[in-house]
């Protein structure tokens, strides 16, 4: 059914008509309160006009949830808001609640993970003929008697603006099972999407202790990819515990200090890491590095294997701010592989004996 | 139906066509399951592809429910390949897809997301097509192969399509037919006039592997039988190890290997044996964890390879395909050809001294071992 709820008309609620408790259409989740909504109610007043709905214990709110809380803060008591008609069915409030977001401030995908399981109740509700929770109506009422307003998950993914298919409602099934620390995380986009998927696979509270330091050491959206993947390969590869591993890596303590030292700490705790998990890449690695400082070119001379050593295109780097320093890179270049060419070999067979 | 009963998960449900209602292949399927599972025929076999694809379970189910279809698709396609690694050149000839065996480390678990085992089942049709191709191109060599989108004995059982294709490929100069499987059901093409234009190729991996991580094929002694078998009966064979897995151990476990295919059949025999180390997608990560969730396969080291799957590092990989070039010389392969599927010119470089300039070289190789 499609109700143009911005054309009904509005009126004076007062906003102790207002049942608060009702989060039927709350689709909020990990968002600061807005300072800006507050400043701008202050100055210009209440220019989206909420939505609402009749339910059993009076009006909800279907959309202005955190405009309507900052309007009674600001001491309002009552507002100018729409009203939805009583014809008006749960799933149609609902995709009201969620264009709206949609159309301002954008869903994250916590939420759009709730608007997914408030939808999917109400449409398996709808589907049994039974939907009278929180005064919602389950059904369109017709002229011809009771019809079910049925809408189907591939409608809300066209709202939330994906492509239909399952794939897409497992994963924001998914995320809604993090533990609440990373389902915050994710809502607040200091956890990427690619780690999350990952910590699924721990403990709600090991969740927790990840998220916690992930976000203590700063990490990037790529670190923590890296971190969370490469966490939870190396637990189940050597079958090591959680606590364990973050022992070994130097984790197991307040993560706190200057900026300098939380750097330190990040990086440390990286490289420890890709060491365990990478233990072979990382002698390949450390052996490249060991060959080619024994070369004694320096450090404005760097050969650079090939990424991960797959292939085999080496980039050769030099670093230098004058025509005279090329020329001694050229020769010194010249002199190794003129006097030492075996072990400038060596820097190309890339092999590894255990 | 010896043979049959070595797959993975029986045939619950056979769909079939009504075009192909009354094909060789539809009345050798419908026969031989002797009335022990539902039949349904259904107008567009497409149509019940696309309502189930993509459903969860589709890799299980898609052992299970056998569609015989018409032939539509092209019967010639050139493999897939990758890039920035050497192609072998081996060309399709597509009459199925989907795979009753059920090996978890398996790429067709990601690349087929429908759950039906698909069949041509108008094999005339078929092979009139791939017929007017090979007759189009009298100076191109084609080395076909059934084993890549499936397994080319499988289903033989109930379809009986091998000792067909190998009477077809036998007419045709240009071509050459390489049968891949890891089934030991040989029986209908021992008494086959063939005239040397099949070869039949095993996939072999480690007794452990064999084990641990393919269930529903024949054991891999089953095999190397089926492959004296059928070099008694003037077959060529091939081998391939592919996957093979570097695991804590693999080395006896690969090098037993190894010297029991030596051990079994003749090294004369053997026109090619190929290497590959495993690779994986992401998309069949996110399978063998739904499907196999105790399983360790993509626990070891992998990186990202520049094709997008994930590869042991290239020194391991070296490391492991000079021991296993080192012991099929050492078993009596001395001269058996032997290349790598899907390796970059690096490795074939560190292991082999050389490399094949370009995919085609590759391929020029192979044909020499079938036009020899």
């Amino acid at each position: 059914m499609n109700i143009r709820f911005d054309d009904l008309p509005l009126l004076r609620v007062p906003l102790t008509r207002i049942d608060w408790n009702n989060a039927a259409c709350l689709l909020r989740f990990g968002r600061e309160p807005s300072q800006r909504l507050v400043e701008s109610l202050k100055r210009t007043g209440m220019r989206t006009p909420p939505l609402l709905a009749k339910g059993k214990s009076g009006l909800f709110i279907v959309c202005g949830f955190e405009r309507l809380r900052i309007w009674r803060e600001l001491g309002h008591e009552e507002v100018a808001a729409r009203i939805a008609p009583p014809e008006a069915a749960a799933q149609d409030l609902l995709s009201a609640a969620i264009q709206e977001n949609q159309d301002g401030r954008g869903l994250n995908l916590i939420e759009r993970g709730i608007a997914l399981e408030k939808w999917t109740a109400l449409h398996d509700e709808v589907k049994a003929g039974h939907c009278e929770e929180n005064g919602l109506k389950p059904a369109l009422r017709t002229k011809d008697g009771l019809k079910p307003a049925l809408r189907t998950q591939d409608e809300l993914l066209s709202l939330l603006g994906y492509k239909p298919g399952p794939a897409t409602i497992e994963r924001l099934r998914a995320f809604r099972q993090l533990s609440t620390t990373a389902q915050t995380a994710l809502a607040l986009g200091t956890l990427p999407e690619g780690a999350a998927a990952t910590l699924r696979e721990f403990s709600a509270k090991e969740q927790d202790h990840l998220v916690s330091i992930m976000l203590a050491l700063r990490f990037t959206a790529g670190m923590c990819r890296d971190f969370s993947r490469e966490f939870l390969e190396t637990c189940r590869r050597e079958k090591i515990a959680v606590t364990a591993l973050l022992r070994e890596l130097g984790l197991d303590r307040p993560l706190d200090g200057t900026a300098q030292e939380i750097a330190l700490l990040r990086r440390s705790a990286l490289e420890a890491l890709h060491r365990r998990r990478f233990p072979i890449l990382s002698r390949i690695e450390r052996d490249f590095a060991a060959r080619q400082a024994a070369l004694g070119l320096g450090d404005e001379i760097q050969l650079r294997p090939p990424k991960d050593f797959e292939g085999d295109q080496y980039h050769l780097d030099i670093r230098v701010s004058s025509p005279a320093q090329l020329e001694r890179a050229v020769r010194a270049l010249a002199e190794r592989l003129d006097k030492r060419r075996d072990e400038i070999q060596r820097l190309f067979d890339l092999t590894w004996e255990p | 139906m010896n043979g049959i009963s070595n797959i993975a998960f029986p045939i619950r449900k056979v769909y079939v066509e009504h075009a192909v209602h009354d094909t060789t292949i539809t009345r050798n399927v419908l026969q031989r399951l002797g009335g022990s599972v539902p039949v349904e025929f259904v107008e567009d076999g497409r149509d019940i592809i696309a309502r189930h694809r993509r459903e969860r379970g589709a890799q299980r189910r898609g052992k299970q429910n056998l569609l015989l279809t018409g032939f539509r698709a092209q019967p010639i396609k050139p493999c897939p390949g990758t890039p920035d690694y050497l192609c072998c050149g081996y060309q399709i000839l597509n009459f199925g897809t989907g795979c009753p065996l059920d090996c978890a480390y398996c790429i067709l678990q990601d690349y087929f997301s429908n759950p039906f085992l698909v069949v041509q089942a108008n094999c005339e049709a078929f092979l009139r097509a791939a017929a007017d191709e090979l007759r189009a191109h009298p100076d191109r060599l084609y080395r076909l192969g059934t084993g890549e989108f499936t397994d080319s004995l499988a289903l033989d059982p109930l379809t009986g399509y091998a000792a067909i294709l190998v009477e077809f490929i036998r007419d045709f100069p240009n071509a050459a037919l390489e049968l891949k499987t890891k089934a030991a059901h040989v029986d209908p093409l021992l008494h086959l006039d063939h005239r040397g234009r099949t070869i039949c190729a095993w996939s072999v991996n480690s007794a452990r592997i064999v084990e641990s991580e393919e269930y529903g094929v024949a054991p891999l002694e089953a095999r190397l039988e089926a492959a004296r078998r059928v070099e008694a009966a003037g077959y060529r064979l091939a081998f391939h190890f592919d996957p093979i897995f570097h695991y804590e151990g693999w080395e006896e476990g690969y090098k037993r290997t190894v010297e029991r295919i030596f051990e079994t059949v003749r090294a004369d025999s053997i026109a090619w044996i190929s290497l590959g180390c495993f690779r994986y997608t992401p998309g069949l990560e996110r399978v063998i964890r739904e499907r196999f969730p105790t399983n360790q396969s993509t626990f070891a080291e992998f990186i990202l390879a520049g094709d997008g799957k994930m590869r042991y590092p290239q020194p391991v990989r070296v490391r492991v395909y000079r021991k296993m070039l080192d012991w099929i010389r050492g078993a009596g392969g001395e001269k058996a050809l032997v290349y790598f599927c899907m390796e970059n010119a690096a490795v074939w470089r560190n292991v082999m001294g050389y490399s094949p300039r370009s995919d085609e070289e590759l391929a020029g190789w192979l044909d020499g071992a079938c036009w020899h």
